[in-house]
């Protein structure tokens, strides 16, 4: 068996005085002295730009990912609020329960129904998601077989009562803009 | 009779059975979508292909009878191809939609396309999709997604033996129908959804509804008939969503619990064998009849509205009980099990003094159109009549008409449902008596008119037994949860009775075990061997 053996780099006196690396480091703390950058967003007086659907949000951030940070954009992989996804007027889902059955939190509801489309066997007749039980773990959306599920960038869930934050097949297949 | 060699096994067999049957009682597997127990083979799928030496070609194992000094390979190499041939050929048309399928989580053909079939197709056209056909108004068909294994079409020619169906065109057209004119008649058309190995047939009251493996499976009774058929309950919660054939003496492919333990089933069982397969329509779409509907949400008082918690009606009606002495007037459902049969009449009798009783009288079965060779049905819609009389007859009570009890004017008529309505008939005639209690699960026009209603439990809530027309005792199960203050009818009348005397009766087994000790009929019953009910008269221990 071939030893393995390491060689140690050899600083050069430049590298072994230590001393520009200092400087360029508190040139980095002096700079924020200067140059005044906003992290912290004082909601709700300010809130984050919202983008439509999940969708939408990964084509704005393929473009210019840099100027939808500068723009204090949500990211692109954050969890919120879902959406049911429409093709023309016929939705996605055909109640086939995956997402309830993979649910941890037991957030999801469906009733099945026949499809008034043909083009479809079946379709939601309720569906139901419980935002005050669900985590946000995003395992619907990987469950699902038809894309149908998806997590927008919606954010802000806030409601007087507890029964407006169970949100229906109507409320989830409006695209949030 | 044979002794052949299977999987370097040697195994005797009877004369006539197939190399399938005999690999089954070894818990071998072979794969097989077109053979059923209950009739002939087709050797349609050709899934149950094995290896015969001596024979060229891979045999059909469901169609090939043992015979002596066979030698039979399951698991070699050139079967494990031609299972994934088949299976590669059977997918060529089939959606795979099983997300879709309301058979997925029990569908054989998604089973053994996982274990046996290829991870791909050759088949690169697109697959013909179509439409779902309405074969009748309660079994849907799904041109689609049928193997075309022609289970139904041989339901229907060898065990019900009206021949409605029939596959039509030919190749990738092929399809179940109807023969032209001709229809499926309401009687014993919901089994072929049971036996249909994939997702094709469906029936229209559970298409949709649930999907199985979120559904518990309770094995238990049916209630609408004497004949008692074995079925299992498919529930959640508080829900009962379908009713299936409960099959008795064998494997049922990937269900049954000891599905590797069965033994040769020699061909003078064929009656129990359809008896055990199948079920009648009534029992498979009319459950609901005896189940919840309109349920009463807590015990009603209306003697003194003020008292309703369990402890103070209970009280109350032990009172007046004891009261009305010998003149209490009882009347029990067909409905009600071995055991609550046993602790009323044990009210009446040792308690009470009274020595009649009447039963409330269900109307027959009716008849179903056209000439079957399937006839399940016996007797009248009362699952538990044989029982009550065998009950009533060992503790000397005589039974009567309800007619006759109510036209008596007892003092306290104590009513043990669940009536199921049949006891509307009698709401004015009850007019003079003073004290009437009612346990029962469902509202009804009685239960308006009457003192006192006590919400008991359906079929589904509870344990107990039922006594079938023949005699046989089987056990029914909880499948669900009751809803609202709803209390077990036998716990209800085991309070009354410690109540009353002070002794104490105990639960379900316990009654059991004092009605055996007591009653000849139920000798040898024990509750910890009734898994599927016992015929006690003529074979002590034996299980069905």
């Amino acid at each position: 068996m071939p030893e393995k053996s390491m060689t140690k780099k050899k600083y050069n006196f430049k590298e072994a005085l230590y001393l520009i690396e200092i400087l360029r480091g508190l040139g980095v703390t002096i700079k924020h002295f200067f140059v005044r950058k906003k992290f912290a967003i004082n909601y709700p007086e300010e809130t984050l730009h919202i983008v439509g659907n999940t969708q939408q949000t990964m084509k704005v951030m393929d473009k210019d990912a840099q100027k939808l940070i500068d723009r204090m954009e949500v990211t692109m992989n954050y969890r919120g609020k879902h959406a049911l996804l429409v093709d023309g007027d016929l939705g996605r889902c055909v109640a086939c329960k995956m997402c309830e059955t993979v649910c941890p939190f037991f957030a999801i509801y469906i009733e099945p129904e026949e499809s008034p489309d043909p083009r479809k066997e079946r379709s939601p007749r309720i569906f139901e998601v419980d935002l005050t039980r669900c985590a946000y773990c995003g395992y619907c959306v990987e469950a699902c077989p038809e894309n149908a599920i998806t997590m927008t960038s919606f954010y802000s869930l806030v409601a007087r009562q507890r029964p407006e934050l169970s949100i229906q097949k109507k409320e989830l297949r409006t695209v949030i803009k | 009779m044979p002794t052949f060699e299977i999987d370097g096994k040697k195994i005797t067999v009877g004369q006539g059975v197939t190399v399938l049957e005999a690999a089954r009682s070894q818990g071998i597997e072979i794969p097989h979508f077109c053979y059923h127990e209950s009739f002939k083979s087709g050797g349609l799928c050709r899934m149950c292909l094995v290896e015969i030496e001596k024979m060229p070609k891979l045999q059909t194992s469901c169609t090939t009878v043992a015979t002596e000094g066979m030698v039979v390979k399951t698991t070699t190499d050139r079967v494990k191809q031609a299972r994934s041939a088949i299976l590669e050929f059977i997918l060529t048309n089939h959606p795979l939609d099983c997300p879709d399928c309301d058979q997925a989580g029990e569908c054989v053909l998604q089973e053994y396309s996982h274990k046996y079939g290829p991870d791909k197709s050759a088949f690169r056209e697109p697959k013909e999709l179509r439409e779902h056909i309405q074969l009748s108004e309660h079994i849907a068909y799904d041109p689609e997604r049928c193997i075309m294994c022609e289970r139904c079409v041989r339901y229907y020619r060898d065990v019900v033996g009206t021949e409605e169906l029939a596959v039509m065109q030919r190749g990738a057209h092929s399809e179940i129908t109807t023969f032209p004119g001709r229809q499926l008649d309401y009687g014993y058309i919901g089994n072929i959804a049971d036996i249909c190995p994939v997702g094709a047939l469906t029936t229209k009251d559970f298409r949709f509804k649930e999907r199985v493996y979120n559904l518990r499976t309770t094995e238990t009774i049916c209630p609408l008939c004497e004949a008692g058929c074995t079925i299992y309950v498919d529930a959640k919660k508080y829900t009962v969503y379908r009713v299936r054939s409960r099959n008795k003496n064998l494997t049922s492919l990937h269900e049954h619990p000891n599905r590797n333990v069965t033994a040769l089933y020699p061909k003078v069982f064929i009656d129990a064998i359809l008896r055990s397969s199948f079920i009648c329509d009534d029992g498979r779409f009319g459950y609901k009849k005896a189940i919840e509907n309109g349920a009463i949400p807590g015990p009603i008082n209306r003697y003194e509205p003020e008292n309703r918690t369990w402890n103070n009606v209970i009280s109350l009606v032990a009172q007046k009980i004891k009261q009305a002495g010998s003149k209490v007037g009882g009347i029990v459902s067909p409905f009600a099990t071995n055991e609550e049969a046993y602790a009323f009449l044990y009210l009446l009798k040792y308690i009470s003094g009274t020595n009649t009783i009447g039963v409330i009288d269900f109307p027959g079965a009716k008849e179903f159109n056209g000439a079957t060779k399937l006839q399940l049905r016996k007797g009248s819609q009362s699952p538990n009549l044989k029982g009550i009389e065998q009950i009533a007859g060992a503790l000397g009570i005589k039974i009567t008409p309800v007619e006759e009890v109510v036209a008596s004017k007892p003092e306290l008529l104590y009513v043990l449902g669940p009536t199921l309505n049949r006891m509307d008939a009698y709401t004015e005639k009850i007019g003079g008596i003073k004290f009437i209690v009612l346990q029962d699960f469902k509202a009804s026009a009685f239960a308006n008119n009457v003192h006192v209603v006590m919400p008991g439990f359906n079929f589904a809530q509870k344990d107990g037994t039922y006594t079938n027309k023949d005699g046989k005792v089987q056990r029914i199960r909880k499948a669900v949860d009751a809803k609202g203050d709803a209390r077990n009818d036998l716990d209800i009348l085991t309070d009354i009775i410690y109540n009353i005397s002070g002794k104490k009766l105990g639960s379900f087994d316990n009654i059991l075990g004092l009605m055996v000790k007591e009653i000849p009929f139920f000798n040898g019953a024990d509750a910890a061997i009734l898994t599927t009910g016992i015929n006690f008269r003529k074979a002590a221990g034996r299980l069905w």
